[in-house]
């Protein structure tokens, strides 16, 4: 099944609304203008026909983010842990209403941001909240309340001892994995996840095409992977 | 996990094109059936979670590092350090900024110049007058003078003073007195003027 691609069309670049789809007589570049559209979308597409799967690809995208924003605004780890899960669920109860106008991070960012205010307000009038009450926390007039969520089982994934050295494994594994990388593989995936920069900025830092920075990315990604490869298959079914 | 389907292409450039969306670096026609592939394939799926691990992992490991090496201390962190610091040594923090001493000379300086400026006179040209003036007040003139400025300026101002003023005061003694603005404010703050009334 293909996206429906030219209905999403117009929201991603507002530029082309009513603009007639495209042609093959357009020039090449404002096709490709026309065509932008990020991998979020896809997916936020998907999971708006109730495709769960879409909708996990992007808790594991934005997960971690979303932690680290959270934990800058809730000292707790736990309770850190569940405005994430509680965030994300509403995020999937609300996904029809996304118009997809704005970033769906950005999106995501306000549920966030919003479930965390809740969390401190709710633990300034009463400073001792049970975990059960943050996670059963729901307002009638919350946009995100609509219908009940097939995800609540994904809010489940609380940090145990068992998880947190798993994870610490996997970090050491991943640095090792790095340190064993030949030079041009370790730089360019350095280059991608630690300094940010885009294919384009790696190709002109390590001079070399780009079609050659992704496949060293890719490379290294896999060398790693194959690294970590077992102790994931020992966490199958949970997320680190 | 298994998925139900598992049909979608498994080739390594499937996983080369997934690389490449995991950056948002894929071509725009490509994102589509990709995603739409990566959904319905377990492996693309396990690969999409560890491309995403390994960014997070080492983006975690950099940040324990900087952390560690005390490069990148968390506000927190270093508040509490300041705040440590700052108690140890009974030294003020921003004492190596602090100008205390050039400050307090120019403030002792500028206290000795407003000092003399009150006692000299506000203005060059009328501080002869009022050491005139003063000087008067003290000697007790009983008679009507004309007090003209030492200086006179382009209009030459007389003072008329009242005779009987003058008896009144001289009559009282209430002359000299000083005031709380360092300078003698003369008769007419001291004046009193008993009538039968009180």
């Amino acid at each position: 099944m293909r996206l429906k691609m030219d209905k999403r069309l117009p929201m991603a670049e507002p530029v082309a609304s009513g603009a007639p789809t495209q042609s093959p007589e357009q020039p090449h570049g404002v096709q490709e203008q026309r065509v932008i559209v990020d991998a979020d979308h896809a997916l936020v597409e998907l999971a708006k026909t109730g495709n769960e799967r879409a909708f996990e690809m992007l808790v594991i995208k934005y997960q971690r983010r979303l932690e680290r924003l959270v934990g800058r605004m809730v000292r707790d780890d736990g309770a850190m842990q569940d405005i994430v899960q509680e965030s994300f669920i509403r995020a999937w109860r609300a996904l029809a209403n996304f118009r997809g106008e704005a970033q769906f991070y950005t999106w995501l960012y306000r549920i966030a941001v919003n479930t965390a205010k809740k969390h401190l307000m709710d633990l300034k009038r009463n400073p001792v909240i049970p975990e059960s009450t943050l996670r059963g926390m729901q307002t009638d007039d919350d946009e995100t309340s609509q219908e009940q969520s097939p995800l609540n089982s994904l809010a489940t994934t609380s940090e145990t001892p068992e998880s947190a050295y798993a994870a610490k494994e996997i970090g050491e594994a991943v640095n090792a994995a790095m340190d064993a990388l030949p030079e041009e593989l370790r730089q360019a995936i350095t280059l991608r996840e630690l300094e940010g920069l885009s294919y384009e900025e790696i190709s002109e830092m390590m001079n070399c095409p780009i079609g050659t920075v992704r496949s060293r990315i890719f490379r290294a990604r896999e060398a790693i992977s194959a690294r970590i490869k077992p102790m994931l298959d020992k966490q199958t079914g949970k997320r680190w | 996990m298994k998925y139900v389907n598992d049909t979608a292409p498994n080739t390594e450039p499937s996983l080369l094109a997934l690389s490449a969306l995991v950056d948002s670096e894929l071509e725009a026609g490509q994102i589509a059936p990709l995603v739409q592939a990566s959904v319905q394939s377990a492996q693309l799926q396990q690969a999409w979670k560890t491309y995403h691990l390994i960014g997070d992992s080492l983006r975690a490991h950099a940040a324990d590092v900087i952390g560690s090496r005390g490069h990148l201390p968390s506000a927190t962190a270093l508040a509490d350090n300041m705040r440590v610091a700052a108690l140890s040594s009974g030294v003020a923090a921003n004492d190596s900024v602090w100008r205390w001493k050039m400050l307090a000379g120019v403030a002792g300086v500028m206290a000795v110049g407003a000092l003399v400026w009150n006692i000299v006179g506000v203005a060059p040209g009328t501080g002869g007058a009022v050491l005139a003036g003063n000087t008067q007040n003290t000697q007790g003139a009983t008679t009507a003078v004309a007090v003209a400025n030492a200086t006179p300026p382009a209009t030459s101002a007389v003072m008329i003073r009242d005779q009987r003023l003058d008896e009144l005061l001289a009559a009282h003694k209430q002359f000299g007195g000083a005031s709380a603005l360092q300078q003698p404010a003369g008769f007419l703050r001291n004046a009193n003027f008993p009538t039968s009334g009180r």
